[in-house]
C-alpha cells in the first residue's frame, strides 16, 4: 500500500520538509517523482553548519538557487553557518547573496567565517543591494564588514552588534555584524562601504550588544539619529 | 459551546474558548455562521478526538506561562505526537483544514524530527515509498548531489 505521505499535498509535504536540512532533503528526493519534485521547488534552503567546505558543496549551492532563480520560486528562507577553508569562496557567498535577493528572499540567516593565510579573520562584503531588497523580513549576518568612513571616528576594537530595524510590516529584522577597524590593510578590499544615509533612514529600532558604553555612544552617534536605542 | 461533526456523522460538544484556536472556526463563529452544528466533511471521529483532545490541553495559552504549567504543556505535546504515521498525516490534513497554527507546527516538526538523518531505504520502508522515477533520474541526483548521501550521520534504521 502507498502511504498517505505522498498523497499530502506538496505544500504540506513542504511544510514538513522545511524543519529540514537542505542535505536530507536532497537525499529523499530519490524517494519518488513526488519527493523530488518538492525538493526542486522547496522554497526554504537550510544547508545547517558546514565545516568543512568543498568545490562539491559549492557546485550544490550554486545549483539549488539557479534553479530556484530559473523557475521564479520566491525563497522565503535560507540559512548556512559556513566555515571557508580560504577566503576566495567569499566570491560565492556573495554571489549567492545576489542570487537570494533576486529570489525575494524573507529571511536571511547567514554566518561566514573565514581565516587568511596568517590566520587572521577576514570579513565578507554585503552586495549593497542587500538594503533595498524589498521582500527581506529578516536578516540575521555574521562575519561581514562595515566599513566606517574614513572622516568618522573608528568604533575601536573588533565585536558583534545587533541591529533590529523594524519596516513598514510588522516584521522584526534583525542584524548582526561583525565589524572590525578597517585600517588593516589585508581586510580594507573585502570590506563594503555602508551607503550611511540609506541605514540611517530605515533604521528605527536599534538595540546593541556587548559594548562598551563608550563604543554603544559612538555607535549611536554614527547610525541612528531618529531611532529608539534599547540596550 | 460549539458542536462539531466528523465525517462520520459522529458530533461533539467543545468549549468555544477551546474551540476559537482553530482560525476557520474562529472565523465561522465572528461571522454568525456556527448557530447550531458545525460539519467537518474532511475529518473522521477517530481524528477529531484527538484534535479536540488538543484544543482543550491548549486552552488558556497564555496564562500556562504565568501559572508556570509550560513544562507540563511541553510534555503533553511531547506524548501527543508519539503516534503512528498515518494518524499523523490525519491529524496534519485536519488542523491544515482547521487553520490550528500551533498544531500544524506541532506534527510536522514531528514528521521531519522522525525523517532527520535517514538514509533513503529506512524513509522508503518507513513510508512504503514506491519509486517512481526511473534509474537515470535517479542516478542523476546522486551524482549531482553526492554530499547528500554520505556522511556519518545518515541513519539506516527503521523506527
Amino acid at each position: 500500500m502507498q502511504h498517505r505521505i505522498s498523497k499530502l499535498p506538496e505544500p504540506i509535504l513542504q511544510h514538513i520538509l522545511s524543519f529540514l536540512h537542505a542535505k536530507d532533503v536532497t537525499r529523499m528526493s530519490t524517494l519518488s517523482k513526488v519527493w523530488d519534485s518538492a525538493w526542486k521547488s522547496l522554497p526554504y534552503l537550510n544547508f545547517g553548519d558546514i565545516l568543512d567546505w568543498s568545490k562539491d558543496l559549492n557546485v550544490v549551492i550554486d545549483q539549488a538557487l539557479a534553479n530556484r532563480k530559473k523557475h521564479k520560486i520566491s525563497i522565503q528562507k535560507f540559512s548556512l553557518c559556513l566555515c571557508l577553508g580560504h577566503y576566495g569562496g567569499l566570491c560565492c557567498v556573495r554571489n549567492w547573496i545576489k542570487i537570494l535577493i533576486a529570489c525575494n528572499i524573507k529571511e536571511l540567516n547567514l554566518r561566514v567565517e573565514t581565516h587568511d593565510y596568517r590566520g587572521n579573520f577576514v570579513y565578507g562584503s554585503l552586495p549593497l543591494a542587500i538594503f533595498a531588497a524589498k521582500s527581506l523580513n529578516v536578516l540575521s549576518l555574521s562575519g561581514f564588514s562595515i566599513e566606517f568612513p574614513a572622516d568618522d571616528a573608528s568604533p575601536g576594537a573588533a565585536g558583534s552588534f545587533s541591529i533590529l530595524f523594524i519596516n513598514k510590516n510588522p516584521f522584526i529584522v534583525l542584524t548582526e555584524f561583525i565589524y572590525e577597524d578597517a585600517s588593516d590593510k589585508v581586510e580594507q578590499p573585502c570590506s563594503a562601504a555602508l551607503p550611511g544615509k540609506c541605514w540611517r533612514r530605515k533604521l528605527k529600532n536599534v538595540e546593541l550588544n556587548n559594548f562598551t558604553c563608550m563604543e554603544q555612544e559612538r555607535l549611536r552617534n554614527y547610525f541612528i539619529a531618529s531611532a529608539d536605542i534599547s540596550e | 459551546m460549539v458542536k462539531l461533526k466528523s465525517n462520520d456523522d459522529k458530533e461533539f460538544e467543545v468549549e468555544e474558548a477551546a474551540v476559537i484556536q482553530s482560525e476557520m472556526i474562529k472565523n465561522m463563529i465572528e461571522d454568525g455562521c456556527a448557530t447550531s452544528v458545525i460539519p467537518l466533511p474532511n475529518i473522521d471521529s477517530k481524528t477529531l478526538i484527538k484534535v479536540i483532545e488538543y484544543l482543550n490541553k491548549h486552552i488558556n495559552m497564555g496564562k500556562a506561562a504565568e501559572t508556570g504549567e509550560e513544562d507540563d504543556l511541553k510534555e503533553f505535546d511531547e506524548q501527543f505526537v508519539n503516534m503512528g504515521w498515518e494518524e499523523l498525516f490525519d491529524v496534519i490534513m485536519a488542523a491544515n483544514y482547521l487553520n490550528i497554527h500551533e498544531l500544524m507546527e506541532l506534527c510536522c516538526q514531528s514528521a521531519a524530527d522522525r525523517l532527520k538523518n535517514k538514509s533513503v531505504r529506512a524513509v522508503r520502508e518507513m513510508l512504503k515509498i514506491t519509486n517512481d522515477l526511473t534509474e537515470e533520474e535517479e542516478q542523476e541526483i546522486i551524482n549531482d548531489a553526492p554530499w547528500a548521501f554520505e556522511g556519518p550521520e545518515i541513519d539506516d534504521t527503521v523506527n
